[in-house]
């Protein structure tokens, strides 16, 4: 089981959920299941090309990751942290 | 009465009568734009600079939750923001940036694109102006439509939405070079209103001044009689009284008021002239301008405006009367009547 957090910026796409817990064994798993589950996060999260957006900072473990290797391995207790965005003035 | 308020930083509920304020809603999100389903649900754009935009829906503007399946160009480009909504039958249009027009047949639930404006042959000439690349305005009237398109002009489609032409004739040409040939794009309108009694006659704001049609967009005119500057992003039309409304700016260098003085302009005569709107107005030098979603009328005598300053003025008895409302929002880019 993994859990994603999520800034309270996001409320009106999680509907005001900050948490969801996921099974799911590599990261690449883990972010389909929690777009499954909520898909109105996506589009906030993701650019058009699938990209984590310039801005949004996720953080995997206590490791800050653009996402690029989406094959990582994820633990039972992961945290997957999705943080409000704190450049751009 | 109450107006919908979309500001930088969330939406609210104003009532102007009393200046009460219920929100906000989609705290610190952008609210770029209202609408509704046909005979169903509100509608807004919601968007950040960060997290990109959306589109949500509500069945009594109080609980939002945000489509899924929303308006979208997938990988080809990216959709950075919600600029307007038009219901037409038990279709309602959107209308966004990076411009384009997207349709929902089924309450907002899913959304495709117009496809016959979205991959126009004249796509690779679309070039984003100072208000970015965004298509903000939508007429329609006995299965014509019009769409207006910042930095790029107004199309046309005689059927239905399915094939669109640029519209553009008599607007001054963007190119510098006085022997350039015009190019088919490349024209600012900021703003179109019409009377759909007569549908082919529009009034248009744009970058280079206020112009008219008579033929539905085949040629247009200047029409800036009476009026302090030509710049600006406001057309509206109250049907009931057939008086037609802007709000100038000094010019596209110096976006507010000339001198201060923030005042709607009225034309009674269908744009041959204007002079200022009735009373109400205040002498303290404003500097507000106005955007061009921010601007709501009923169609009989109602409009509200609101401000970058955040101020609302409305007036409910077609102008005559203005009054500002006794309440301040962060700067205001929608507005709507409930």
């Amino acid at each position: 089981m993994a859990t994603f957090m999520f800034t309270r910026v996001l409320d009106p796409a999680t509907q005001g959920r900050r948490s969801l817990d996921v099974t799911a064994d590599s990261l690449d798993g883990a972010l389909k299941e929690m777009v499954r589950q909520m898909p109105a996060v996506e589009v906030h999260l993701f650019d058009h090309t699938g990209v984590l957006r310039p801005h949004v900072l996720c953080f995997v473990d206590g490791e800050s990751t653009r996402l690029e290797d989406r094959s990582r391995p994820i633990g039972p207790n992961s945290k997957i942290r999705f943080l409000q965005a704190v450049s751009g003035g | 009465m109450q107006l919908a308020i979309g500001t930088e930083k969330g939406g609210y509920v104003l009532d102007p009568a009393t200046g009460q304020v219920d929100g906000p809603v989609f705290p610190g999100w952008k609210v770029t734009a209202f609408g509704r389903v046909p005979g169903g649900d509100h509608l807004a754009g919601v968007g950040s600079n960060w997290f990109g935009a959306a589109v949500h829906r509500s069945p009594d503007f109080s609980e939002w939750s945000q489509v899924e399946a929303g308006p979208g160009y997938g990988e080809e480009r990216a959709l950075s923001e919600i600029w307007t909504f038009h219901a037409v039958g038990d279709t309602v249009y959107t209308g966004v940036a990076e411009a384009g027009l997207f349709r929902s047949d089924d309450g907002g639930t899913t959304w495709s694109g117009v496809e016959g404006l979205n991959q126009h042959r004249t796509r690779d000439q679309w070039v984003p102006g100072g208000g970015g690349l965004c298509a903000h305005s939508i007429l329609e009237a006995d299965g014509t439509m019009w769409a207006g398109i910042s930095a790029v002009g107004v199309f046309r489609s005689e059927d239905g939405g399915v094939t669109w032409e640029p519209k553009n004739e008599g607007i001054p040409s963007p190119l510098s070079e006085p022997d350039a040939p015009r190019p088919e794009v490349g024209y600012c309108v900021h703003a179109l209103a019409h009377d759909p009694a007569v549908p082919d006659r529009i009034w248009r704001q744009d970058h280079a001044g206020v112009f008219r049609t008579e033929d539905g967009g085949d040629t247009w005119e200047r029409i800036e009689n009476g009026l302090p500057a030509g710049f600006g992003f406001v057309m509206c039309r109250d049907h009931a009284t057939q008086r037609l409304f802007t709000v100038p700016l000094h010019s596209d260098g110096n976006r507010v008021p000339v001198d201060g003085a923030f005042r709607s302009y009225v034309s009674e005569d269908d744009g041959d002239s204007w002079h200022v709107a009735g009373a109400g107005w205040t002498d303290t030098p404003d500097y507000s301008s106005v955007l061009r979603g921010a601007v709501a009328s009923d169609g009989d005598g109602t409009i509200a405006i609101g401000t970058t300053t955040g101020s609302v003025w409305v007036t409910e008895d077609a102008g005559d009367k203005w009054a500002c409302v006794p309440a301040r929002f962060p700067r205001i880019g929608a507005v709507s009547l409930l």
